[in-house]
């Protein structure tokens, strides 16, 4: 089931700890999310993944083949895109890869550019130049580090299009980003923060976890409902009455029935739930 | 592993073909060591002013002097009484040398002349040195023919400095450019980042190194044939032995140089201490290999260490063939230690790299 097993992982760099006590899998199938501020300690995970790293804990990897795509695109600066493609390509011993070369060049849009050298080009299409060479082996999990960093919006699109299509063709992606927009397009997130795991789960679910939700509530006698409310909830006025809650939904009835016993009239009621972006900001603030 | 090694050579040679500095130095710097090397040492001395001193008064002191007279490598500035008197001139700076013939010289076939040389000059010096030598065998012969003679007087032909000095200032300039090419090679790919995404790959140590060796071993070769052909077209020096061996001890050379390299390289963080480290070698074994004392006269902890240095090996296969014009028979053990030098250094950086990078990845 799981593609990728990380238990226990720590890494230090001397004295400090860079990832703490980590615990994280991958199931095969699936684009997981690692999420976290600068230096939470995601692409020393990656490192560690691939063996850059020495770290205590276990790593275990049911990958028949994995490609990855570092943070800063290391590729040959000297090498035209293609040169580096088919270095690439030979790294993993392709058989033919001339067919793959040119599949990778048209899936990049890139097939222009074959004959640059990485050097001269944009930071956008150095990544893209990047995310082929990662590719070109066809590889069962894809380990991207903020892939779309540089990227231009109807690219990143493209690119989101194409890991969903690559995840329905039955590859796995763990992606790293620090676009909100691709976290919620993710079925799982990790939630990094100083080297340690602070959430884990789908989109829904985080939001849940950490955010509070709200309900809002337009009513006859504001003052009154306002007065009631706060015996029971964290309620706050301003136009309507806002009150916060944990689970929005089941509350709302509750609400609503305190209400009408004491013979307030709700007018309209709404639920707001916040962003991934608000429940990310509110975690790294903890 | 094949397809590997071979797009790891591709790679490198299209890569350094591409660093326009790099290429630079590989073409240039032999060009340019070779030449400054080859002025410095290979124009003939003329005029070195001598003091004699003839004790003997003989026939053969007579021939002698006319002998000095007659070349215009020397120019006889002084006739002094004694050996002391001659010395001094030589302190003073007003001879370059000095020419002692003791009495009985010519009836005592034991007695040597002596010849005194201001060391300040190495060049004047060597000449001198050479060319009285040169002199004293031919009248050796007229003299007195037959071969006991050839005992009484040590002597070569050359009287050129580079003849002597090219077999160093070739293995010298092959050590550097090797050493410039070789030890950045993998530090570089560790500072751009390019080492470790290639290691996440099926990618192994030897791979690396054995594409890596490959291609640094073919662009020198071609260095080597540009030192050779410099040295021999420009400034005449003679190869006396076989042309193919001395290539082929070369090629042996700048193999083991290239795994020393490649050993630094992969132990560097980054591409400056890559440089510096081999730069400690090649000074270290310039210095110990016999290019500027011989090794017999060397302490003995410096002479165990030049037994590790490359290029000590080097210096003296290229001197037996290129001057000597001696063949595999006689350098066989030079061939012998620079093969397994090669095989050690090779296997040595492979091990070292495998050491750093952790044995590849865990993926
Ligand atoms: N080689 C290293 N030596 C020392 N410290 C390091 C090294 N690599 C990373 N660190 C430190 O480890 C911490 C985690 O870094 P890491 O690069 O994993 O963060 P990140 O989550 O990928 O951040 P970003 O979002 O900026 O990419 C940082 O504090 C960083 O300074
Ligand atoms: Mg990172």
């Amino acid at each position: 089931m799981n593609i990728l097993e990380i238990s226990d992982l720590t890494v230090r760099f001397a004295e400090f700890l860079a990832v703490k006590d980590l615990n994280l899998s991958v199931k095969r199938g699936e684009i997981l999310g690692l999420l976290g501020p600068n230096g939470a300690g995601k692409t020393t995970t990656i490192r560690a993944i691939f063996g850059m790293v020495p770290y205590e804990g276990e790593i275990r990897n049911y990958a028949s083949s994995v490609g990855w795509m570092p943070q800063h695109s290391p590729l040959y600066l000297n090498l035209t895109v293609e040169e580096n493609l088919r270095f690439f390509a030979s790294l993993h011993g392709l058989k033919n890869p001339k067919e793959r070369v040119e599949e990778m060049l048209r899936l990049v849009q890139l097939e222009e550019s074959r004959n640059r050298l990485v050097r001269n080009l944009s930071g956008g299409m150095k990544q893209r130049a990047m995310l082929a060479c990662a590719m070109i082996h066809d590889p069962e999990l894809l380990i991207l580090d903020e892939p779309t960093a540089g990227v231009d919006p109807p690219l990143r699109m493209n690119f989101w299009e194409h890991f969903q299509r690559l995840k329905d063709a039955g590859k796995t992606i763990l992606v790293t980003t620090h676009y909100m927009d691709e976290a919620e397009r993710c079925e799982r997130i990790v939630m990094m923060r100083a080297g340690e795991k602070i959430a884990e789960g789908s989109p829904e679910e985080i939001k849940r976890f950490a955010g509070e939700e709200t309900v809002m509530l337009w009513v006859e006698d504001m003052k009154g409902s306002f007065r009631i409310l706060s015996k029971y909830y964290d309620v706050s006025l301003n136009g309507q009455i806002s009150i916060s809650v944990k689970d929005a939904p089941s509350e709302l009835p509750k609400i609503i029935s305190i209400l009408e016993k004491a013979g307030i009239k709700v007018l309209k009621s709404e639920i707001k739930r916040p962003s991934l972006e608000d429940v990310f900001l509110r975690l790294m603030e903890e | 592993m094949l397809e590997r090694v071979s797009g790891v050579f591709v790679k490198e040679i299209k890569v350094i073909f591409r660093e326009k500095r790099l290429l630079a130095i590989l073409i240039l710097q032999p060009v340019i060591l070779v030449s400054l090397f080859g002025y410095a040492f290979s124009g003939e001395v003329k005029n070195i002013k001598v003091a004699v001193v003839d004790e003997d008064s003989s026939d053969l002191s007579e021939m002698l002097i006319s002998s000095l007279h007659s070349t215009d490598t020397f120019s006889i500035s002084y006739f002094t009484a004694t050996r002391s008197e001659l010395m001094e001139l030589i302190r003073l700076g007003k001879v370059h040398a000095g020419i002692y013939i003791p009495k009985g010289f010519q009836e005592n076939t034991n007695k040597a002349i002596e010849v005194y040389v201001d060391e300040s000059n190495y060049n004047v010096a060597a000449t001198a040195i050479s060319k009285i030598n040169a002199m004293t065998a031919s009248l050796s012969k007229k003299f007195f023919g037959g071969l006991e003679v050839e005992q009484r007087f040590v002597f070569t032909t050359k009287s050129r400095m580079i003849d002597f000095i090219a077999p160093a200032i070739i293995g010298v300039v092959i050590q550097m450019l090797t050493l410039i090419l070789s030890s950045s090679s993998i530090s570089r790919e560790r500072e751009e980042g390019t080492l470790e995404l290639i290691f996440s790959t099926p990618l192994s140590s030897s791979d690396l190194i054995i594409g890596k060796f490959l291609a640094i071993t073919a662009l020198i070769t071609v260095d080597v044939f540009i030192v050779v052909a410099l040295a021999h077209y420009a400034f005449d020096v003679e190869v006396r032995g076989s042309l193919p061996l001395l290539l082929f001890t070369q090629f042996l050379f700048l193999t083991g140089t290239i795994g020393v390299g490649l050993i630094i390289s992969a132990l560097s963080q980054t591409q400056l201490q890559g440089i510096q480290a081999s730069m400690i070698f090649g000074l270290v074994s310039i210095f110990l290999s016999g290019f500027f004392y011989p090794l017999e006269s060397m302490p003995e902890g410096a002479k165990t260490i030049s037994y590790f240095v490359p290029l000590t090996y080097a210096n003296i296969a290229f001197r037996e063939v290129m001057v000597k014009g001696n063949g595999v028979e006689v350098i066989f053990p030079q061939i012998v230690v620079l093969s397994v030098y090669t095989l050690m250094s090779v296997a040595g950086a492979i091990l070292a790299l495998k050491k750093v990078m952790g044995g590849g990845s865990s993926v």
